[in-house]
């Protein structure tokens, strides 16, 4: 999904789950910081980072819309030469949810690399994507993309011919759909907290 | 049995199928061959109820059910595998997974893990394929000939009863050709299923004898013969085999 070609100092991960306290972050010189994030129910947030020279920034956003939340991520890039990825993958199952993500690169900064990629599936719920790219230089390479849909058709069809009931088919691609965002490692704190719930 | 009478199907607004008919009595062997964009992997298709095309009239019938009443996985469970032209990958759903939850839900019996990989492992060695794909995501990374033997390994898992080949052959290289087909005819004699290959090359029925060779065209069969009019196909072309009047027309 991202490719290292560079080797920073110190290399952070916080990992969080069903835990909606508003973080508030700044990503030093030199240093990558890596924020998972996986809600069962997806709660009112806000994440606001601060990056400055040759770092790298990525937050992983996941999980289940079950009652009406707005999400916030804010991203201030200060400096020049950094890396900044947000990704969300959000399952609407009830109600509604705004994500908005706004990435800052001011007028003086240099060479920093932006992407956004918000993905949604809508069950019986919906949600507003709200990506902001304000950048005031030209020496920035942003991108952003949002895509809401259903299911892939193709891949329901695949699964179904094989035996599988639809509501099991869209079981195992709702979870392969928030699973391909993120590390074995986390996965596997999921994966711990299930076997302890149940 | 599994029997189509009088399928007319459109996909687009374009009539694919027009008064289609076919009968495959239990354990026979059955080929169609038809020129690109005929509409063999629409059959195929439709046959699973894929909700991509619109059936207008006829009957699809299978073991006396008709398939046009039941959803796609229910024809699964009624025991029909389509493997496709061009199996998708689907990236985080692992072939093991798939395949487990598959029998789950199916066969409502608890499934011995230990029994289950032992069979796959096996499969996968018989099709001289890597044991390294039971665990990796749905055809993700595996080459066009990969896939195919992957398709085969859900077949041997899934135990269907008719299963669908649709260009199976296509590829494969000489080598995996042979193993595919020991694989299939293998498979065949145990479980005494019914087949329905789509190819364009005769080749692949060296090795699979089937019972009848069928020509589609304009919507529905056209020639009916055995494995020598495949044959004519390939030195003729369909053109000039669609013209001759010798055996194997019954029509
Ligand atoms: N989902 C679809 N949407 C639109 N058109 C389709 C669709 N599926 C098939 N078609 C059209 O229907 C016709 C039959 O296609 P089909 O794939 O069944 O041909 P085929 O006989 O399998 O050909 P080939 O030998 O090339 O595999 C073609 O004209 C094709 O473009
Ligand atoms: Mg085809």
């Amino acid at each position: 999904m991202v490719i290292m070609n560079k080797l920073y100092k110190d290399r952070k991960v916080i990992n969080i789950i069903d835990d909606n306290t508003n973080l508030k972050i700044e990503v030093e010189k030199d240093n990558m910081i890596i924020i998972n994030c996986f809600f069962d129910n997806i709660q009112d947030m806000q994440i606001d980072v601060k990056q400055f020279d040759d770092s790298y920034l990525v937050i992983n956003y996941a999980g289940f819309i079950r009652e009406n939340a707005n999400v916030n991520i804010n991203v201030d890039v200060i400096g020049n030469n950094n890396k900044t990825v947000v990704n969300t993958r959000t399952i609407s199952q009830k109600n509604h949810a705004t994500f908005e993500v706004k990435i800052k690169a001011n007028e003086s900064t240099q060479n920093n690399d932006i992407i956004e990629d918000l993905k949604a599936i809508n069950e019986e719920g919906t949600v507003t994507f709200l990506p902001v790219l304000q950048v005031d230089t030209k020496e920035v390479n942003a991108s952003h993309f949002a895509t809401i849909g259903g299911f892939d058709k193709n891949e329901l069809f695949y699964l179904e011919s094989k035996g599988l009931s639809t509501n099991k088919a869209k079981d195992i691609l709702k979870r392969s759909f928030i699973e391909n965002l993120f590390s074995d490692n986390f996965l596997k704190m999921l994966n711990d907290r299930k076997e302890e719930h149940e | 049995m599994f029997k189509i009478m009088g399928l007319t199907a459109k996909v687009d607004n374009n009539i694919i199928l027009n008064d289609f008919n076919m009968e495959i009595n239990d354990g026979e062997i059955h080929v169609i061959m038809g020129h690109n964009g005929v509409g063999k992997s629409t059959l195929c298709k439709i046959i699973m109820n894929d909700e991509n095309y619109d059936i207008l009239n006829g009957k699809i019938l299978f073991n006396g059910k008709n398939l046009r009443d039941l959803k796609t996985y229910e024809i699964a469970r009624e025991g029909i595998m389509l493997i496709s032209q061009n199996p998708i990958a689907i990236e985080g759903v692992t072939n093991a997974e798939v395949l487990r939850t598959a029998l789950r839900e199916t066969r409502n019996d608890k499934i011995n893990i230990f029994d289950f990989n032992k069979k796959m492992e096996e499969v996968c060695d018989k099709l001289k394929l890597s044991r390294d794909f039971i665990h990796k995501d749905i055809n993700v990374g595996a080459s066009g000939g990969e896939r195919k033997k992957i398709e085969l390994l859900h077949m041997a898992i899934l135990e269907p009863k008719f299963i669908m080949l649709d260009e199976i052959d296509s590829g494969l290289d000489v080598d995996a050709i042979k193993d595919v087909a020991s694989f299939i005819n293998e498979y065949h004699k145990e479980t005494k299923c019914s087949i329905l290959i789509i190819t364009h090359h005769p080749n692949i029925i060296d090795y699979i004898k089937p019972n009848y060779v069928h020509i589609l065209d304009e919507g529905h069969i056209v020639k009916t013969g055995d494995y020598l009019l495949a044959k004519q196909i390939e030195k003729y072309g369909f053109v000039s085999t669609n013209a001759m009047t010798e055996d194997g027309n019954h029509e």
